[in-house]
């Protein structure tokens, strides 16, 4: 897969995977390597997005897409726009559930 | 959603980390700071497969998925939001020249940074009790 590499979102809006978020999962979220290319998919079709007024991100969550001993977990992106709406994948992980505080601004019928 | 998500034994979390400074000890504990992003990772050894739960704000931890030590943190809008308001945190670090132009590594094994040593501590608290109804 290369970067960078351009997504859209649930809503249409462009999201950017840039080659220093690539080279920061492989470094330190060793786990994703595998899963760098689903980001596009999680972005497109999450089962939840929240938003954190703290970092001003979107936080994006998807089931069903990890494998190995991270499979039941969703996988995370979070994701900054800026003025003109254009997006920025800040970093993606695995975890077991949403966070705690963040707004819910988004979730699909089967969540 | 139908699909049952991870979900980890309180106890068996703290008996996990009980010996975290033990660990920390022999494995070493390292803080990588990636200027692009304004992320911080805190590493106990080097970089390890890893659940990554959040705790507060921009704090994250990284938790093994299958022995449930706590393997690091990471750390969102570290020089932008997080360090101005952590004092603690600030006057630990106060000696490691961060900055947005440049990456960085520093390793803190050294008394100054035992309050970050402390996050790992509040960490455990934290968690156990977030996990505690799902047990």
């Amino acid at each position: 897969m290369s970067f960078p590499r351009e997504c859209r979102d649930y809503k249409g809006l462009r999201v950017i995977v840039t080659q220093a978020v690539a080279i920061h999962v492989s470094q330190r979220h060793v786990e994703m390597m595998i899963h760098l290319e689903k980001i596009c998919d999680v972005l497109k079709t999450p089962d939840l997005v929240y938003f954190r007024k703290r970092t001003d991100s979107y936080i994006f969550y998807k089931l069903g897409v990890l494998s190995g001993s991270i499979s039941r977990n969703y996988m995370v992106v979070i994701a900054k726009y800026d003025e003109n709406g254009e997006g920025l994948v800040r970093t993606t992980f695995s975890t077991g559930k949403p966070a705690n505080g963040d707004m819910l601004v988004h979730m699909t019928g089967g969540a | 959603m139908a699909q049952d998500t991870f979900q980890f034994d309180t106890e068996r979390f703290k008996e996990a980390n009980k010996d975290y400074i033990g660990r920390i000890e022999r494995e070493g504990l390292k803080a990588i700071y990636d200027a692009t992003l304004d992320t911080l990772f805190v590493e106990i050894g080097g970089p390890k497969e890893a659940l990554t739960e959040h705790m507060v704000d921009n704090v994250m931890v990284r938790i093994n998925p299958d022995s449930l030590q706590i393997v690091g943190f990471e750390i969102l809008d570290f020089l932008d939001d997080f360090l101005p308001e952590n004092r603690l945190v600030r006057e630990a670090l106060r000696d490691w020249n961060l900055s947005r132009t440049s990456d960085s590594e520093q390793t803190l094994m050294e008394s100054q940074y035992a309050p970050i040593k402390d996050v790992v501590e509040s960490a455990i608290g934290h968690l156990s009790q977030r996990t505690a109804g799902a047990t």
